[in-house]
């Protein structure tokens, strides 16, 4: 099996309080990995270590072969060592936001397209032909030449996740996908994610959506106070095995 | 014949006794010292921007006490202090080194200089204003897919800023065009300077200064049109209006 994520010792703090205290975590290709923990417990954070959103004060980062270009400087504190190294990593992985973040100013095929275009240096039209099949496989077809403020935010949603399959990154972060959704949008955004998990595609999922998790994961991470406090297939953790700080976590 | 007896179609006109040619001229003077000033207040405003929002506390200070200045200060001042000010100074200067004391400076570039720095002034608030609202989270995405900082510049920050700052831009070039009858006290030759010679020298006050009137709202409208056209092509994503 191909690993696509290894995340080893990564450790965060904000202003003198201990975020992340210690994470190691690996997936392989095709992993859907869900993150699961209460408010605070640093799943997001984690999360946006991954593609250095944040920068973890120490730890080791290596996707898809690429190792994050991570640094100090002499007061310690963490930098980017180098800047071209930093966005290869970045193209390899895709994000998913809580709140959509589709760019306002550009039509849903124009957001589609960016990133292929911009940043992987597609020619346009290739670009424009893909766009069109992941908006088909999002269930957007026809809204190509919409702007995001037209859409609901479910269907906002499906498009950011177009944009995430866009460059067909190695490793898809989702940050609570589902938790800026009115319910009944939860479902659409929720099945489109089942049939890209069934498609082979390497997840990471930060939810609340616990049924979700259970269905969909190949692994469940429980985060507690900045480290993975229990982790197992669904199974296991949904079962008899569970460690009882995630059945209170559960139960909560 | 006294030229208080003349028509006012002859005196506006383009005859030897017309004012009219004198007129267009100096309102096209007027419109290059807002346009120079404009330029200068963009550039410096776009720096004092980026000093404003820098992570060195002294360059933002900086920054700030130099809008705080220029905003809270006439603008005749401003005007003066260069014009008249700043040569004084030299002088005294030269005179303690014991070199020739330096002429007085272009009446034009001084003008668009004095002009332009109250401009930047209010623009880079603009400029600032506009960056600040652009939704963080769409810069996160932008990193996140890899873009680098100049790509997030043109791709994600620049059309939105660029779309946010219009409307603004606009007030502030009217009230460029209006300042610029400030530069009148230097003597040079620009609209309300001609005018005013032109209602002394024909005792027709009230004719030449409506006529002065009539070309600044032609300066005006016409300018504040133009910015309307520009604004409304690029305003469909933001919901129109």
């Amino acid at each position: 099996m191909t690993e696509v994520l290894r995340a080893r010792g990564i450790t965060k703090s904000f202003g003198g309080r201990a975020v992340l205290r210690g994470i190691d975590l690996d997936a392989q290709a095709g992993d859907v990995v869900s993150i699961l923990g209460g408010s605070g417990s640093g799943k997001s954070t984690f999360l946006r270590c991954l593609n250095l959103l944040e920068l973890p004060d120490a730890g080791r980062i290596e996707i898809a072969g690429t190792t994050a270009p991570l640094d100090h400087d002499r007061k310690g504190r963490p930098r980017i060592a180098d800047p071209r190294a930093l966005n290869a990593l970045r193209a390899k992985t895709a994000m998913v936001f809580q709140n959509f973040n589709l760019w306002s100013h550009m039509s849903v095929l124009d957001n589609v397209i960016a990133a292929p275009v911009h940043v992987h240096g597609q020619p346009r039209g290739e670009a424009i032909e893909r766009a069109h099949g992941l908006l088909d496989k999002v269930g957007m077809t026809g809204f190509a030449q919409h702007w995001p403020r037209q859409l609901s935010g479910g269907q906002q949603q499906r498009v950011a996740i177009a944009r995430a399959l866009a460059t067909d990154p190695d490793l898809m972060l989702f940050d609570e996908p589902t938790s800026a959704l009115d319910p009944e949008r939860v479902r659409e955004v929720l099945d489109l994610m089942r049939a890209l998990a069934a498609e082979g595609r390497t997840m990471l999922i930060v939810t609340h959506e616990m049924a979700f998790a259970r269905d969909v994961s190949s692994r469940v991470v429980h985060v507690r106070d900045g480290v993975i406090e229990s982790m197992g297939p669904p199974d296991a953790m949904f079962g008899a095995g569970a460690s009882p700080a995630f059945r209170a976590f559960l139960a909560h | 014949m006294m030229d208080a007896d003349l028509s006012p179609l002859v005196l506006l006109g383009g005859g030897p006794d017309g004012w009219g040619p004198a007129l267009l001229a100096a309102a096209m003077l007027t419109l290059a010292v807002a346009a120079a000033a404009m330029a200068i207040g963009t550039v410096l405003g776009a720096a004092l921007t980026a000093a404003l929002m820098s992570r060195r506390r002294w360059l933002a200070r900086a920054a700030a006490t130099y809008g705080l200045i220029l905003r809270g200060v006439p603008e005749l001042l401003v005007v003066l202090l260069l014009y008249f000010g700043a040569p004084g100074l030299l002088a005294s200067v030269a005179a303690l080194m014991g070199s020739p004391a330096p002429g007085s400076p272009p009446a034009f570039l001084t003008g668009c200089l004095a002009i332009g720095l109250v401009s930047a002034a209010y623009q880079a608030e603009v400029f600032r204003g506009g960056l600040l609202a652009v939704p963080p989270g769409q810069i996160e995405a932008a990193i996140a897919a890899g873009m680098g900082p100049f790509t997030r510049l043109r791709r994600i920050i620049a059309p939105q800023v660029l779309h946010r700052v219009l409307p603004p831009l606009g007030n502030i070039w009217q009230f460029n065009l209006k300042d610029s009858a400030l530069v009148s006290i230097t003597g040079l030759a620009e609209l309300m300077r001609v005018s005013l010679v032109a209602a002394g020298s024909t005792r027709r006050p009230f004719l030449f200064f409506a006529a002065a009137m009539v070309l600044y709202l032609v300066l005006t409208s016409a300018s504040s049109a133009l910015f309307r056209l520009v604004e409304t092509r690029g305003q469909r994503w933001a919901g129109g209006r």
